[in-house]
């Protein structure tokens, strides 16, 4: 779909959902980067009762035919719903949730756009280091608030089923394992002998099973001038051992080759489980955290591998989901052996 | 001497980045960014594509000649069958063929590399030890990104 289509038929939504009837849409442009959905920003105006003009900046999350992962829609507007205005984590204030694929030709939700960028320059500018090791800290300062939340509390056991504490790796594991194997690419030796390890040493029972992200990076959070402004992208959000947000965040995917130690090149992990625990109010069990990011391992590689089997399938023709698999495997499985300790 | 494959994927990599310079949707530059890197890893992988498979059908084989040695019964014949059928192929040297060797040999590997997760002895440890050096090898071989980050 064009941006004049979209901004054409998102306006004939808004109108009707609002009930606005002079409201329309501009600058509608596709958001690059979102692989399990289509992500589109607008502009929407309209005059108040008095005529004074309004605007406001939306974000609309659509499901497309082919998606990265398998995720459900429901669950993650229902993240935004329970967990916005929650003190520490930043959110943008769902809106609209639409099953009907008659508006936009995909079932899709709608939140209000927030100020930020995924990918802020002080990331990667050598002088800006106090200022990406203030963001990055923020992050893990966030990850610890949303670890903290008791999911009870803000009505999130009617969504999410919680795992028992002795068994939360083993749901993991079992559900990656799946998509792994439903997913099929051709034998992969060495995720194989990576999942048979987990399952031989599991990591200890979970101490409070909490709100797991599922996918916290860089990459997934905004950030403004002021700082961190909004966690997105919860997909793969589920209830489990907090340990996986931690060790999905400090994995090797998203650090730089010249800065290997630190996290988005900016804070050493001891730092992050300093902040995470700040807020959090637990402790780090450096056991289960080692496990966790063996596990990351093989999550990623189920990633990658439904990105390519989905390309190989003929359900898309987006590079990106090639290059995924093609890109991303081998390198994975040679930082798989590294990180269990038998690369020669 | 004719341009090959590598020169002509260079060129058009080259034309790729002239055309993105007077582009100005950043969606689209990403996109040809993206076609543009994967040209220059294509232009790199083009000379080793078949000698890096059978190198690595040469390491899986030799496990499964020393895990052949190892084992009994059904389990021997199961890679004697594999070796065989790598024999077979020998001279098939489309890169097709090879990785369909190659996956063949990975899926007896699993097999191998599960029983012998289980089995005592200096033979076996020696043999799980070659086994992760081979697969090592292999994701070396195919770790694409790390030159990228």
């Amino acid at each position: 779909m064009d941006s004049s289509t979209f901004a054409t038929r998102a306006a004939a939504y808004l109108r009707d959902a609002m009930g606005i009837s002079d409201l329309d849409v501009s600058n509608a442009r596709k958001i690059i980067g979102g692989a399990s959905r289509h992500t589109w920003s607008v502009d929407a105006r309209w005059d108040d009762a008095d005529g004074t003009s309004q605007m406001q900046g939306l974000i609309f999350r659509l499901d497309p035919p082919s998606s990265l992962l398998e995720s459900n829609r429901g669950t993650e507007y229902s993240m935004y719903r329970a967990l916005y205005g929650n003190p520490g984590i930043p959110l943008p204030e769902p809106l609209f949730i639409e099953d009907d694929e008659g508006a936009l030709g995909m079932p899709f939700f709608v939140m209000r756009r927030l100020e930020g960028t995924p990918w802020p320059l002080e990331l990667f500018m050598p002088d800006a280091q106090e200022r990406r090791q203030s963001f990055i800290r923020q992050m893990f300062s966030v990850l610890g608030s949303i670890a903290a939340v008791d999911y009870q509390a803000v009505a999130l056991d009617g969504v999410l089923v919680p795992p028992s504490r002795d068994d939360a790796w083993a749901v993991e594991l079992e559900r990656w394992e799946k998509t792994l194997h439903d997913h099929d690419l051709g034998p992969m030796p060495i995720t194989q002998a990576v999942i048979r390890e987990l399952r031989r040493d599991p990591p200890p029972p979970v101490a409070q099973i909490r709100i797991v992200h599922g996918d916290y990076r860089v990459g997934n959070v905004l950030f403004s001038a002021d700082g961190l402004t909004a966690v997105l992208d919860w997909e793969m959000c589920h209830l489990g051992d907090p340990h996986e947000d931690l060790a999905w965040s400090f994995a090797r995917n998203w650090r730089s080759r010249t800065t290997p130690g630190k996290i988005a090149n900016a804070l050493a992990p001891d730092d992050a489980i300093a902040e995470w625990e700040a807020t959090s109010g637990m402790r780090v069990d450096p056991e289960s955290l080692r496990w966790w990011q063996l596990f990351t391992h093989v999550k990623a590689n189920a990633i990658w591998t439904t990105a390519a089997h989905e390309f190989s399938e003929g359900r898309t023709n987006e590079l990106m989901f090639a290059t995924m698999g093609w890109l991303l495997i081998g390198t994975q499985e040679k930082w798989a052996l590294e990180d269990l300790g038998v690369a020669p | 001497m004719r341009p090959g494959p590598p020169q002509v994927m260079q060129a058009a990599a080259k034309v790729l980045e002239e055309v993105s310079l007077g582009m100005t949707d950043e969606q689209e530059i990403t996109r040809l960014r993206g076609v543009i890197t994967l040209l220059s890893i294509l232009q790199g992988e083009w000379d080793t594509c078949a000698s890096a498979r059978v190198a690595s059908i040469s390491r899986y084989a030799d496990i499964a000649r020393r895990g052949s040695q190892l084992t009994e019964g059904d389990r021997r014949e199961r890679l004697n069958l594999a070796l065989a059928r790598v024999d077979d192929a020998a001279s098939d040297f489309r890169i097709s063929s090879l990785e369909a060797t190659l996956d063949q040999l990975k899926t007896t590997i699993i097999e191998l590399q599960r029983w012998l997760e289980d089995s005592d002895g200096p033979e076996h440890a020696a043999l799980r030890t070659e086994i992760w050096r081979a697969e090592y090898e292999d994701a070396r071989n195919e770790d694409r990104n790390t030159p990228l980050w």
